[in-house]
């Protein structure tokens, strides 16, 4: 056996207790799971079966948990758990399972199927069979605090312009306050204006709140990953800078898993509890709502549905609250005919977007979320996570599907009653709300202008994807986005992108917008050369060596 | 000789390996390692484990239609076993005279055949959507299918023994009711007790979070 598959058979081992004793006990192998899992459903591919993809563990237990295993070994009969295994359940268990938990809702027998596959998780990344972008990400969490690298100089940018804006101040590293706000990597590179609602929010409802310099960063690689040590280190800098701030709570961001990962598996990682509560954003805001902290104006009246967050709403408990939330500032609301506890993910959850190579499968599944919006004739969809609202927009635009997504608490935002405090620039940082503040009431956000937010909708009816186009997808970096924007700046071949100059190619994605901003084109042209020499073998050697394209 | 042998020894020998891994195996669940929750619950634990422990006979209504065959041929195969077992005269008799000391309404024949032919159809299609669906036949291990082998020919056997004039289509009912009841807990079986421990498990988890699973 070797080092690195006694060190993944050693952590399944590790994983298993009562629970695992349980649910492989019961397990009949029925398949009803394969029909709740979009992975399957969508590729017919059984080998996605959600309780296929524990099969790992399953070995370990049968050979050394059960009678029949043991004697099965003794005798020689068993095909013990060996390294082509690990390696074949590596793009299952990671690129084929967004962790969603659809399958632990329906098992007859009650198996938590989820909880099994990140047991699985743990025991591949042990063995070192995990996605090189996921170790990539974890290891730049690790050193500059967050997976897309050192941000902060990029929060404090938005910061100050949210202060220009707003005539607030964000308030950073503030001592006693009530509540340490984090935020996902995603919401500050992708989607600031995140930022700017709460600043307004929290203004506006009069709550003392503070950003942690040295911990503002909510996404847990380590968990996506299956990395617990990495997932507690983490934690512990969160909860260190709490306590050294001396706040209360701590509110979680939208994003699902960064609220399982700091509300639900935080203390179990570090082996403790905490001082301090820790709230989702929904929740601090609908209680803000009901005690009548937040006054809301206005009504959306555009057909508009809300797509639940998985970690959020089926594996986090928080259903009510943006259902009531949204309730407060639309009135032409649709539900998925599967929604709530049991809506389809997006497909890009429990790490799925952040591995490039599963760009293919993740727009792939997306047509069940597809269906779903096709079936309501949506013009608007809202969510309250941001890794979820980038799938969507992905899976949007890959199927040339103009409906803007909408974050939550960006929408409530917008429908603050104004106060003159809070609309005057020179308002200052006080907290304080104003009940008899003078009510504007604001037009809905959802409009004509926010219906076109695709960057390069307006260019997609002139596209037309020629025979003589290459396939620019098969360079390293690129996926269907990017591809399209490349084309449509005039970039339709390995030739062209060949012979592209660097700065051309990031202009072309900063003009696309803040999403694509963070995408690195320098090695682009070098592989285009090769796929235009027809050097497909060099190609896949150099991409092997790189990461993410770069 | 034979004859003695199985409803001798092989027989107290049988129960005795049911009985032993059936509370060997609720023990390790129970006493088995657990790994506690550190995370300060929103809901209990206890209703959402008996909650689940209920609600999973059910099956969501959005799934249903996806899983027609195996709910219709589930129930069917469950409702008619459960029935065979426990309300066909000769098993409340031998229930009565060796175990309870008490008896309790049984079916009547043609109650019987119907119970038996509902279990069987049952059956049948289960182990045919083993063989054919390509997700069952990927997962399934050998001890699904010996496990509704034996299922099978131990429901077989019981509608021979109705002839109760041959003594020895009841010995050979008996007989792999033997085999049944020493092959159990050593199988996927075992899931007619381990399913409460496992929803319970998934229940209570689920539960805490303030999430109706």
């Amino acid at each position: 056996m070797s080092e690195r598959l006694e060190r993944g058979v050693e952590a399944l081992r590790g994983q298993i207790d009562s629970k695992v004793n349980a649910f492989f006990s019961s397990c009949v192998n029925c398949g009803i799971c394969a029909e709740s899992c979009l992975f399957y459903t969508e590729t017919q591919d059984p080998r996605y079966t959600p309780i296929y993809k524990t099969e790992p563990l399953r070995k370990v237990w049968k050979e050394e948990f059960t009678f029949w295993g043991k004697f099965s070994k003794k005798l020689g009969l068993t095909k013990s758990l060996c390294e082509e295994d690990l390696s074949s359940w590596e793009e299952l268990v990671y690129d084929g399972c967004s962790m969603c938990g659809r399958c632990s809702m329906v098992c007859p027998v009650g198996i938590d199927v989820a909880d099994m596959i990140y047991r699985v998780k743990q025991g591949l990344e042990a063995s070192g069979y995990s996605p090189q972008s996921l170790v990539a990400a974890a290891d730049r969490a690790i050193e500059f605090g967050s997976p897309m690298g050192n941000i902060l100089p990029a929060l404090k940018a938005h910061i100050k312009h949210i202060e220009a804006d707003t005539g607030l101040t964000v308030p950073i590293d503030v001592e006693g306050v009530d509540y340490m706000t984090t935020i996902s990597a995603n919401e500050i590179v992708t989607f600031p204006e995140y930022i700017a609602a709460l600043t307004r929010i929290f203004h506006h409802a009069g709550v003392t709140w503070t950003i942690s310099s040295e911990a503002f960063e909510a996404t847990n690689s380590g968990l996506q990953l299956g990395d617990n040590k990495i997932a507690a280190e983490l934690i512990e800098r969160i909860v260190a800078a709490a306590e050294k701030l001396k706040v209360k709570y701590i509110v979680s961001p939208e994003c699902g898993h960064a609220y399982s990962a700091i509300r639900w598996n935080g203390p179990n990682f570090i082996g403790r509890g905490y001082k301090f509560g820790v709230v989702h954003i929904l929740e601090l805001l609908d209680e803000l709502y009901h005690d009548g902290r937040l006054k809301l104006s206005g009504m959306e009246t555009s057909k508009l549905t809300f797509h639940d967050p998985c970690q959020l709403v089926r594996r986090g408990g928080v259903d009510a609250q943006p259902q009531e939330l949204l309730a407060s500032v639309a009135e032409n609301i649709v539900v998925m005919k599967e929604h709530g506890r049991m809506n389809w993910c997006c497909g890009g959850g429990g790490g799925v977007s952040a591995i490039e190579r599963a760009e293919e499968i993740r727009i792939k599944v997306f047509n069940r979320k597809k269906s779903q919006l096709d079936e309501l004739n949506v013009e608007t969809v809202v969510t309250a996570c941001s890794n979820c609202r980038t799938v969507l927009e992905d899976g949007l635009d890959a199927n040339n599907m103009e409906i803007p997504v909408l974050g939550l608490t960006e929408l409530i935002a917008e429908h603050l009653v104004v106060s003159d405090s809070v609309s005057s620039k020179s308002a200052g940082s006080q907290p304080l709300m104003d009940a008899k503040s003078s009510a504007v009431s604001p037009v809905p956000v959802i409009t004509k202008k926010t219906m076109n937010t695709d960057k390069s909708s307006s260019s997609k009816s002139q596209k037309s994807i020629s025979d003589t186009e290459d396939n620019l997808k098969k360079i390293e970096g690129i996926g269907p986005k990017i591809e399209e924007i490349l084309k449509v700046g005039g970039i339709t071949t390995f030739s062209k992108l060949s012979t592209s100059q660097y700065d051309d190619l990031k202009a072309l994605l900063n003009e696309a917008g803040s999403r694509y901003k963070m995408h690195n084109p320098t090695t682009w042209p070098q592989q285009a050369e090769l796929a235009n020499k027809g050097a497909w073998d060099e190609l896949s050697d150099l991409q092997d060596r790189l990461l993410g394209g770069r | 000789m034979i004859a003695n042998f199985i409803d001798g020894p092989l027989w107290y020998f049988s129960q005795a390996v049911f009985a032993i891994g059936i509370i060997w195996k609720i023990l390790s669940l129970i006493v088995g390692k657990k790994k506690s929750d550190l995370s300060v619950a929103r809901g209990s634990s206890v209703p959402g484990a008996i909650r689940t422990i209920f609600s999973r006979f059910i099956p969501d209504k959005g799934m249903a239609s996806h899983i027609k065959l195996q709910i219709i041929a589930g129930y069917l195969f469950h409702l008619g076993l459960f029935a065979l077992l426990f309300f066909a005269a000769p098993h409340v008799r031998f229930l009565d005279e060796n175990f309870l000391g008490f008896s309790w309404i049984t079916l009547p024949h043609w109650g019987f055949i119907v119970a038996a032919q509902v279990a069987f159809l049952g059956l049948l299609l289960l182990f045919l959507h083993r063989l054919m669906h390509q997700v069952t036949r990927l997962i399934s291990s050998t001890g699904d299918y010996l496990a509704s082998i034996i299922t099978f020919i131990v429901m077989l056997t019981g509608c021979l023994a109705l002839l109760e004039e041959f003594s020895e289509l009841r010995l050979l009912h008996r007989f792999s009711v033997e085999i049944f009841l020493i092959y159990f807990p050593f199988s996927s079986l075992m899931h007619a007790f381990t399913f409460v421990p496992s929803r319970a498990f998934t229940g209570a988890w689920f539960g805490r979070r303030g999430i109706k699973s």
